[in-house]
This record gives structure tokens, sequence and C-alpha cells, in this order.
């Protein structure tokens, strides 16, 4: 692979361009540039040299991003320093910037001849600048007169040049690598984050949702105490209950109503109270209003069954059938038997009610205990399927927050498992970069 | 609980048995009740419409279910608010996929259940819900569904004839037949009134004119009205269709005419009586039960415009 293409294919293009127009000078006619501070200085020098050159007098200044893209296209380098001023500190330093000047390169003293005006001794004091900028110069400097190329000075100048690129392409590759990663390493701890953050929330729900339920059982497993006592209590009231009204009739036909009445009631008011402590609880252990809304029992629709001694199912399809019968002989015709099948019916089954208005109040009272403790069986059922379900809502909590909290935050992760794909993705480039750029160097 | 001081059973059914009176129920628009006395006949009355409806009810229930706590939980909550709006004891409630129209209270007044429908349930507002099972809570309040339920027998009011007629036999047709129409003449204004009585108990239960207004515009068009009940009433004024001949046809109407209805509710939620029993109304001068009661029956009497 060209050094081109290795530039190329490491995302190079600039310094591809870069060594095009090196390689096209450098296999043209040796070219030296002459470099100097002062721009008459580096005119004055190159006007003074000959040889196989192509002399190209610079001026060096505090920017030379210019001037070593230009390095790269010459063979070899002097740098001109006046004999009369010879290399101050500032030239010093500018020669340690010169990283693309080729090999083959020096400093020479420049207009000597001035020496002559301003010097008994011009050679003496030439020799004594000369000595002295030697100690002054870099290794990699040496003081020279004049430059003469070797045979092969084209071939090693672009060599020179093509692996200053590709190592100067390494170092960016390098450091772009060194980015991203830390990149990487920033969008993974981001994404344990988010990690942590939605086990921490399954935590905290977990643990709201262990509280609720256990205030509710807690606080259910006294109502339900409280519900069997009232029970017990109106069950022994019964009899006196029905002592105090003397109207047997008024009495069975209020009475259901009256047992449903004092458990809607009581149960009413203990659910209330039943609901407060358990938000006082839960107050106390700071669980958030939205679990605590969990907490509520709903009033059961509780009815007793009809009292057994008062609707016999056999005398009412009794009634039905006489009155059906009746029915059945009128559209037939027989308007004399269908009215005495439907007198017979209803007559029929006021005589059996009112047998049944002579049954004692025992038979009332039993039969009021059995819709009472039948009551309360259902009203415990209930309640119980209540909690149950309850139960099972709140084993769900945990999920239910984790699910919304990563639906809340999905566009974040989403963006952040992008940004890591794509920073994978540029590694991956960068390595194969790297390969390239390391096969050709 | 272990503290809770019951009323005595003695207290109690003297309560219960005034409750029970006509005109006991605040709220009620009166219409000379055709309840009968407690008595024999009431009894064996009460008795056959339990029959028929215990078969009615497993009917329903075929594909139907009791609502309950853990049982179409937001139903039961809608009847749950009514039941404690009106103080009455949370009635039995089947819920099936029946239409709109079928909804309604069933039983005896002292077993009455409810029927509703899960499609209105499934798609309607909180006060739309509300004012719907808040009217038939109504019923069971105003201890209509006796009498209720024998004249949807009688007549063939939402099928429910049809239903004991399926479950009992064709000879109850037989007898149920040459009674319709005379229950049609003699039970059905008491029907109207009941339904006016009921409405004014679903509009207590929602505390919104005008979402009562929509619930019964979207029972009659069985979808969600794309009109205010203002708008309709406007347009049945401009149409005049008060002034037809086809206005008798009302007589035997089980139910007021619908533009009749809405306004009967305007007039209650200007009314003190809607105030005294909780309703919040924004009327600046409220109507006298008085004033209420005969701008009501004016309007309910064929002809009555509204």
């Amino acid at each position: 692979m060209s050094v081109e293409e290795a530039l190329l294919a490491a995302g190079e293009a600039g310094a591809a361009a870069i060594w095009r127009s090196a390689r096209r000078d450098l296999a043209g006619p040796y070219r030296l540039a002459v470099l100097a501070r002062d721009p008459s200085v580096a005119a004055r020098f190159a006007a003074s040299l000959d040889g196989p050159w192509e002399v190209l007098p610079r001026e060096v200044g505090a920017e030379s991003l210019g001037l070593l893209d230009d390095l790269l296209g010459v063979h070899a380098v002097i740098w001109a320093t006046p004999a009369h001023a010879p290399l101050p500190a500032a030239e010093r330093e500018l020669l340690g910037h010169l990283r693309t000047a080729p090999g083959l390169r020096g400093v020479a003293l420049a207009d000597l001849a001035l020496l002559a005006r301003i010097s008994d001794d011009p050679e003496a004091e030439a020799a004594e600048v000369a000595a002295r900028v030697a100690r002054l110069l870099p290794e990699d400097w040496p003081l020279v007169e004049v430059l003469s190329p070797s045979e092969d000075l084209r071939a090693a100048r672009t060599s020179e040049v093509a692996a200053l690129l590709v190592a100067d392409a390494l170092t960016r590759v390098a450091r772009r690598d060194a980015e991203l990663t830390a990149e990487s390493e920033r969008l993974n701890e981001l994404l344990a984050a988010e990690d942590e953050a939605l086990d921490q929330v399954r935590r905290d729900a977990t643990r709201v949702a262990a509280h609720v339920l256990a205030a509710m059982r807690r606080h259910a497993e006294q109502l339900l105490i409280d519900l069997r006592d009232l029970l017990v209590r109106v069950e022994r009231d019964l009899p006196a209950q029905l002592d105090g009204l003397e109207d047997l009739d008024l009495a069975r036909r209020a009475l259901p109503h009256w047992l449903q009445h004092v458990l809607d009631g009581a149960l009413h008011a203990g659910l209330s109270a039943w609901r407060s402590a358990v938000l006082a609880d839960l107050a106390e252990l700071d669980v958030d209003d939205e679990a605590s809304h969990h907490a509520e029992l709903l009033l059961p629709s509780l009815h007793p069954a009809p009292f057994a001694h008062h609707t016999s199912w056999g005398r009412r399809l009794a009634l039905t059938a006489a009155l059906g019968g009746a029915a059945l002989l009128a559209a037939a015709g027989l308007w004399l038997p269908s009215l005495l099948a439907m007198s017979s019916g209803i007559a029929w089954s006021s005589w059996s009610g009112s047998q049944e208005d002579e049954a004692s109040r025992e038979a009332l009272i039993t039969a009021a205990r059995d819709a009472l403790r039948q009551l309360g069986e259902q009203a415990e059922r209930v309640l119980s399927e209540q909690l149950d379900a309850m139960a099972a809502e709140l084993d769900e909590l945990g999920d239910e927050r984790t699910d919304a909290a990563r639906e809340a935050r999905r566009g974040f992760r989403e963006d952040l498992q992008a940004a890591a794909t794509q920073v994978s993705r540029h590694r991956d480039e960068l390595a194969a970069m790297r390969a390239t750029l390391e096969e050709v160097a | 609980m272990q503290d809770y001081d019951y009323p005595s059973l003695a207290d109690f059914a003297e309560t219960w048995s005034h409750r029970r009176a006509p005109g006991a129920v605040p709220y009620a628009h009166p219409a000379g009740p055709p309840i009968l006395p407690p008595g024999a006949v009431t009894e064996r009355l009460e008795e056959l419409l339990d029959t028929v409806v215990s078969l009615q009810r497993a009917d329903w229930l075929v594909e139907g279910v009791y609502a309950g706590p853990n049982a179409m939980g937001g139903i039961y909550r809608d009847v749950l608010h009514c039941a404690r709006t009106l103080s009455i004891a949370v009635p039995p409630v089947i819920v099936s996929g029946c239409g709109s129209s079928a909804q309604g209270a069933f039983g005896t007044d002292d077993r009455p259940s409810l029927r509703l429908s899960s499609l209105f349930f499934s798609a309607a507002t909180e006060g739309q819900r509300h004012f719907v099972a808040g009217r038939l809570c109504g019923h069971i309040d105003a201890h209509q569904v006796t009498w209720g339920t024998l004249y949807a027998l009688i007549v063939d009011h939402d099928g429910l004839r049809r239903v004991a007629r399926r479950n009992v036999g064709p000879a109850l047709e037989l007898f149920l037949a040459p009674l319709s129409l005379g229950a049609r003449l003699g039970l059905s204004r008491w029907h109207r009134s009941a339904e006016i009585t009921a409405d004014r108990a679903g509009l207590l239960c929602c505390d919104d004119v005008h979402e009562a207004g929509m619930a019964l515009l979207r029972m009659a068009l069985a979808t969600q009205p794309d009109l205010d009940p203002a708008e309709f009433l406007r347009q049945r004024r401009t149409m005049g269709a008060d002034a037809e001949p086809g206005r008798w046809t009302e007589v035997l109407s089980a139910k007021p005419w619908l533009h009749k209805r809405l306004a009967a509710l305007d007039l209650f939620a200007r009314s003190e009586a809607f105030v005294r029993e909780g309703g919040t109304s924004t009327a600046e001068v409220l109507l006298t039960d008085e004033e209420l009661h005969e701008r009501t029956h004016a309007l309910l009497a064929v002809g009555g415009g509204a």
C-alpha cells in the first residue's frame, strides 16, 4: 500500500495532499531553503550561494505553520544568522520548532562582509563568532558554510517526509483513540449508573410494597376480629331486639334490612378507621402517596338471603303455577275455572303465609341468626379477596415502577447506547487505520 | 367497630316503614303512587316477581358477572358512590354486554338488583356513569322497583317479558298479553313520573346537569353524542313537534320524551330541593318545591313543551 493510500485510509486527507505536493517538489531540482528571521538577511545569503540548488529564501516569524509544510518540499535547509548578531535566543528557539526540516541542514553565518566594517581583524572575529555559534547550536543543527547534495538525497528526503507524515498521522490517531477510550469509559459509567438507578427504583418499590402490605394486613386482622365481635354482639342481641318490637309482621319485613343496615354502617366505620390507621403507619414510614393509594378496601355489597320460613320457594312456584294455569284456562275460554284457580292460588298462598305469621319469634331469631352469619362470612370473604388482590397488585409494584422509570429514561438511555455504539465503531475504525499506518511505517 | 352503636330494630323499623310511604323521598316527583299498602296481595305479588326475576337473573348471569371490589371494580365503585350518596344499601349489580336501554333496577323493593351495561360504562365519563348508576339507585331509594318490574313484565318493556316468557313458558304470555294495554293505561303516567324521580337521583349522584344530559343523550343515541343538550332542546323547540298529533303517543309511553327529561333535569338543577339534597346549583334564584312540582307537572303533561 502506498503512503498516500495509507494516509487516505487513515482519514488523513490533508496529510495525503501535503504528501502529494511534497513528493512532486522533491522529484524536481534540488531545493534549498534559506531561513532567517530577517528577510533581507535570507535574501542576501541566498544570493551569495551557488551550486546545484534552487534557493528558496524564507522569513521565519512567530507563526511557522505554513513554513513547516513548505519545508517538507525542500531537500536541504540552511538557517542564516547574521554574523554581527549571531544566533540570539529567539533564533535558537525557532530552530527547535523546525521539526519538518530535512536531515541535510545547517546553520550558516551571513553578512560576514559587514564584519570587515566593524572589526579590525574580521577573520579572527569571524572565527570567534563561528566558535561561539557552534557552542550554542543544538546537536542536529551543525554550523556549515555550504551544503552539498548526495546522490540519493531525493530518495532519502522522500522517505524522511513519508515517515514524518505517517508518524504525525499515527500520533493523531493515537490521540483520537485516547479521546474515544475516555468517552467510551464515560458512557459505560453512565450506562452502569442507569442500571443502578433502575435497580434502586425496584428496591425502593419492593420495600414500599412490603410496608404497605404489612400495614394493610396488620390492621385488616384487627378489622376482621372486630367484625366477628360485632356479629357475636348482634347475634346475642337479636332476642332483645325482637322483643322490643310488638308487630311481628313489621319485624319480619324490617329484620333483613336492619341486619344489612347494621353491618353496612359498622363496616363503613370500620373501613374508615382501617384506612386511617394504615395511612398513619405509612406516613410514619415515609411511604409516598401513590403507593398509599393502594391501601383501600371497598365496602362489600351485602345482602341477606331471604328468611327461609318467610319465603318458601315451593309456595312461590305453586303460586306462579296457579296463576299461569289460570291464564291458560282463561285463554281457553274457561273463565270460571280460571277465576277459581287464580283465587285458590292466592287464597292458599295467603293462608300458608298467615300460618307462617304465626311462627314463633324463635324461628325468626334462628332465621336472622343464619342470615347474620351468612352476611358475616360474605363480608369476611369479600374483604379477604380484596386483600389478596391488593397483595397481588403490590407484588407487581416493583416491576411497574421499574418499567415506568425505564420508560421515562428510555430516551436518555437510547442516546447513551447510540453514543457508545458510535464510539465503539470509531475505535474499530481507528484500530484499522493504525494498522494500515503501522504497516506503511 | 366493636363500639359501633347500631340503632335498635324497633327504631329502625319505624324509620324504615315511614321511608316507604308515598312522598317520603324528598327529591321524588309526586305522581299518585300505585303503591299498595303492605298486605297479603302485595306480598304475593312480590313473591311472584321474585320468582320471575330470579329466573331472569340466572339468564343474565349466563353472559354477565356480579360486580364487586375485585370484579368490574370501576363499575362497583360507581354504584358504591351512588349508594352512599343516596344512603341506600349497595345493591347487587349484574354487568353484562346488554344495550344501554336494557339497564335497569329489577326485582322487588325488598330485594332489588341492578343490571348495567358494560358497553355503556366502558366508554362513559365519570359524571355519566354516576348519573346512570345513580338514577337506577334512585328507583331503589324511591321504592319503585316492585312496580317498575311489574310494569316491565306486563308491557314487555326492555325485553323483561321476553326473558320471563322464555324461562316460565308461553303460559305467562297468554296471561300477560291481555293485561298489557290496561297496564300501560294505568301505570304509564306513574312510570314516567318514576323516571323523572330516577333522573333526579342520578343528577344528585353526578352533580353536573350537563353530564346528566349527555348521559341521557348517550343512552338514546347509543354513542357519544356530538351535540350539546342545550342544542338538542333548541332543535326540538324549532321543529315544533309538540304541537303535532303525534304528541298523543306519549300517553302510552313508558318514559317521558327525551327533551322533557332534559328540561325536567334543568328545572331540578335550579331548585331548592336539589340544593337541599346536597346538589350544587348555579342558579341565582331557586325554584321552591311548589314551583318545581307545578312546572314539572306541566312539562310532563301530554303536549307540554320544554
